[in-house]
């Protein structure tokens, strides 16, 4: 008995130490928070907190950095906290979280003094509001390994089912993951919502390709030699990434070229915005327009591996050898405007999750089992 | 006092459950009522599939739970084996360790360039989205729950039954099925439905193996909830759950409660050597089966000797706080739960000692048992749902983390102090207030006094059951208030850095250290 009571006399006071320890780093002097995802500017690493900081004449811990795995998380967390918000601006909200983001109203629209940096149809295309400012840009692709397989230029996304490539995709999902979403967006841009070729398309998906909650998932899986799936939705800059970094020119990023002859795709184009009733406005806006001025715009290709919103930044020439300019790409955006994703994406995702839903491989397993449970409990009452 | 027992001592027990459980209840019912759409929920491709797959991994889990843990037990209680004593306690643990620990070191095992994949090699077990793997890690989590109970039942037979049966000549198939088989079918029962139970209401485990096709109702609250934000469908799901599980726990009290085991005391007899050495063999395979996440956790711990390690600041921006606050959250919260759910437990028991209607410790004593057939993470919707616009909602989350965590605790803990009061015989208190005692004296000179055993145990009981809590905990943490439980989660994709490791580890060692004072405690 006298063990004991040593022992949690030793917690109270464990946990009496790490009290006062705690409460001397309160959030006391927090002047400013940001809620972003995790792989934001990451790599090789841009530190914009450090910069702001010097920027702004603020103290580097006290601003306080909130990191999510998915855009997605962001904007569920800021919006169930929405009554008294904890952050003051959010990273990461792109042109179909930002329908979400609307209706919860955890945003107010600023208008930055650095606004004018930035291009109209890029504002058009995420908020005209300016409920969100565009900082990046980026388009779904598909992105491969061309030692593993090959995709030929006149690539659609019938050919992931007509050429067997489907058993080579990783994906993630749209529920949670917003390149999963785009790449949800793009097939339904190509084939018609809906319609039995999109229905069709995401069957086979389904059964070959193999779906994961977020980018880093599947960036894993696609990575891993074991699991042998060397094509993965991401983005049309991924090929720059091994490129720039390392000189490897590998893999690549495979579009839809279209009748036309015009290259296709779904962008995404990624804002910052200023949360609603922010603790900290002042600050938050003056991060704002620093983050879409040069400072951080010029960091977007070679750390955040997008395109920046910012006009006027030469593009790298590794990431030219590797992979498509922006320019060279026709957005499906202008066949799914705005308002018709917003009106829509709530049914589109039902209806890919219905699809998703609707096999069941374990089907005979399981009622074979559910009948040995049955005849068990006959048994068993029968005995009584 | 006078007052008090009156009735007022029960005053912060009611508030309690009125604030933590009763109204996020009613919260979840009244959101669920808001509009129509039933039979659309109840129809939908979603909610049947993933009731399909919630009784299908509960029902197969429990099949092999008990397919080992019949035998198992029977091994344990008859079969004589070496150090009887701790291996029985070694055969518990992995029930007691945190999911999380147990979720992140089954992944270090079965993952498709694990410890197992490079010790056979080749992938023995695709565990990631696959109803094998969900199936395979509760199973090793519950093996435990049917051998210790059905044990437990075995060491209860009659003794002088098996002997005539045997000298009679009865073969091995007709003892079991006249004496063996009917004995334990009360453990079998209340083990197969506590398996059930449990695998039905799985969170961690599933939302970490699962996938869009495999998924809980649990999980699927959750996700409909918290990432979906569709409360109304949510609701919903949490009422029909409630429905199912309220249908199973009252299964299993009733089977529970017809059966009481009693002890013989007829001495056994002595088995061979070679008995003797083969029951311990087995019982050793199945605890190797069942600490397989846990060897690995540690095996991959010491295998680790750079990364990150508790005291970096690398991962702030991922716990949403530091590594050592993420521990300081941990034990704080251990703490609220030990001594709040040891002292509303106490108010029961000093009402029962000294009320006058004995009706009301029994409905008391009922409803703290209740949060077990509300899952977690309907208790933390109703909480969100319920409090969301009050201030301390956003403010102070860290009441409603603590108060869900101490309903957790409850169940167990009014169980242990109620048993522990039991004990005390009635006279002791009748003695001392005839010969003039106040109550207050009584309290504090007797009651105490003798209740401090079952005392310590339940706050060890709450520690440990808080330390280990996973879904409510993640459901409603925000930023600083990350527990250990949690932080192993945010890092889970990072397992083979170090500091998971040491978190893992750091559940493990003390959730043993608090259930082996617990069990000692306790004889």
């Amino acid at each position: 008995m006298k063990k004991i009571s040593a022992f949690f006399i030793l917690l109270v006071m464990l946990s009496g130490i790490q009290f006062t320890s705690a409460s001397l780093g309160s959030d006391q002097d927090v002047e400013l928070t940001i809620y972003t995802y995790d792989s934001l500017l990451a790599y090789p690493g841009y530190d914009y907190i450090g910069n702001f900081s010097a920027y702004a004449g603020i103290p580097k811990d006290s601003i306080r950095l909130v990191s999510f795995s998915d855009a997605s998380e962001i904007v569920t967390r800021a919006s169930l906290e929405k009554d008294s918000p904890e952050a003051d601006v959010l990273i990461g909200i792109d042109n179909v979280l930002v329908h979400k983001a609307r209706t919860e109203e955890i945003l107010i629209p600023y208008a930055p003094s650095t606004l004018s940096n930035i291009p109209q149809d890029l504002i058009d295309g995420l908020a005209s509001d300016n409920l969100l400012t565009p900082y990046d840009y980026g388009v779904i692709s598909l992105y491969y390994d061309k030692n593993k397989v090959t995709i030929s230029e006149n690539f659609t996304l019938t050919d992931l089912i007509e050429k067997n490539l489907a058993n080579k995709l990783v994906l993630e999902n749209p529920l949670l993951s917003s390149p999963g979403l785009g790449f949800l967006l793009w097939s339904i841009a190509e084939f018609g919502e809906g319609s039995a070729q999109w229905k069709e398309f995401w069957e086979v998906i389904r059964d070959e390709g193999r779906l994961v909650d977020s980018w880093g998932d599947a960036f894993n899986v696609f990575s891993a030699e074991e699991s042998d799936r060397p094509i993965m939705v991401s983005y049309t800059s991924s090929p720059a990434f091994g490129a720039c970094l390392y000189g490897d020119n590998s893999t690549a990023a495979a579009l839809t070229l279209d009748e036309n002859g015009k290259v296709r795709g779904w962008q995404q184009i990624e804002g910052i915005g200023l949360t609603k009733n922010a603790p900290n406005e002042e600050m938050a806006k003056k991060f704002i327009d620093w983050f879409i001025d040069l400072d951080v715009q010029e960091n977007i290709y070679l750390n955040q591996w997008m395109y920046p919103a910012m006009e006027g930044i030469d593009i790298p020439d590794c990431y030219s050898d590797s992979t498509y300019a922006p320019k060279e790409i026709m957005a499906y955006n202008d066949e799914l405007p705005q308002n018709v994703v917003s009106e829509n994406l709530d049914k589109w995702l039902d209806q890919w999750e219905n699809l998703y839903l609707s096999t069941n491989n374990s089907a005979p397993f399981e009622s074979w089992f559910l009948g040995l449970a049955f005849v068990a409990m006959v048994v068993i009452k029968r005995r009584k | 006092m006078k007052r008090l027992s009156g009735g007022g001592i029960l005053i912060p027990f009611i508030l309690f459950t009125m604030l933590f459980y009763f109204i996020p209840l009613l919260e979840i019912f009244r959101m669920s009522m808001s509009t129509g759409g039933w039979t659309e929920v109840v129809t939908g491709a979603a909610f049947i599939t993933f009731l399909r797959f919630s009784l299908t991994q509960a029902i197969l889990t429990t099949a092999i739970c008990l397919l080992i843990g019949i035998p198992t037990g029977y091994i344990l209680a008859r079969g004589d084996p070496y150090l009887k004593t701790i291996l029985s306690v070694m055969v518990l643990v992995p029930f007691l360790i945190p999911p999380m620990s147990i979720l992140l070191g089954f992944v270090i095992l079965y993952e498709p360039n694990g410890l197992i994949s490079r010790l056979v090699g080749f992938q023995v077990i695709d565990v990631f989205g696959t109803l094998g793997g969900i199936v395979l890690a509760h199973t090793l989590y519950n093996i435990s729950i049917v051998t210790r109970l059905v044990a437990a039942n075995f060491e209860t037979i009659d003794e002088e039954i098996v002997g005539m049966a045997e000298s009679n000549g009865a073969s091995t198939v007709r003892l079991w099925q006249t004496v063996f088989f009917p004995h334990i079918l009360p453990s079998v029962f209340a083990s197969a439905l506590l398996v059930f139970l449990l695998s039905f209401n799985s969170f961690a485990i599933v939302l970490m193996l699962g996938n869009v096709r495999l998924q809980t109702l649990e999980v699927m609250i959750y996700s409909q909830s918290r990432i979906r934000l569709d409360f109304v469908t949510a609701s919903k799901i949490a009422v029909l759950q409630l429905l199912i599980n309220l249908a199973i726990s009252m299964t299993y009290l009733r089977v529970t409660a017809t059966s009481k085991y009693e002890a013989s005391y007829a001495p056994k007899t002595q088995s061979s050597k070679l008995t003797r050495v083969l029951s311990t063999l087995w019982i050793s395979m199945v605890i190797l089966f069942t600490w397989q996440p846990i060897l690995a956790t540690v095996y991959q711990l010491i295998r680790t000797s750079s990364g990150t390690d508790i005291l970096s600041t690398q991962y702030n921006n991922i716990l949403g706080t530091t590594p050592t606050r993420v521990l300081f959250n941990t034990f704080i919260f251990g703490l609220i739960t030990g001594v709040a759910s040891t002292v509303l437990a106490l108010t029961i028991v000093y009402y029962k000692k000294f009320g006058a209607n004995q009706r009301i410790p029994m409905i008391l004593s009922f409803i703290s048992i209740m949060p077990l057939m509300s899952s977690s993470i309907t208790l933390s919707l109703g909480m969100l749902l319920a409090y969301r616009k009050t201030l301390f909602f956003s403010d102070a989350i860290w009441i409603f983390i603590a108060g869900a965590h101490v309903l957790a605790a409850l169940p167990f803990v009014t169980q242990t102090l109620g048993s522990g009061a039991e004990q005390i015989p009635k006279d002791i208190i009748t003695i001392s207030q005839s010969l003039g005692a106040s109550k207050t004296r009584t309290t504090v000179g007797i009651l105490l006094p003798l209740l401090l055993p079952s005392i310590i145990v339940s706050f060890l009981l709450g520690l440990a059951i808080s330390f280990g809590e996973f879904g409510a905990t993640f459901f409603l943490v925000r930023g600083e208030w990350t527990t250990v439980s949690v932080a192993i989660q945010k890092l889970f994709v990072t397992r083979d850095n170090i500091l998971p490791l040491q978190y893992a580890i750091i559940l493990i060692v003390i959730t043993l250290v608090s259930f082996s004072l617990v069990e000692k405690g306790r004889r």
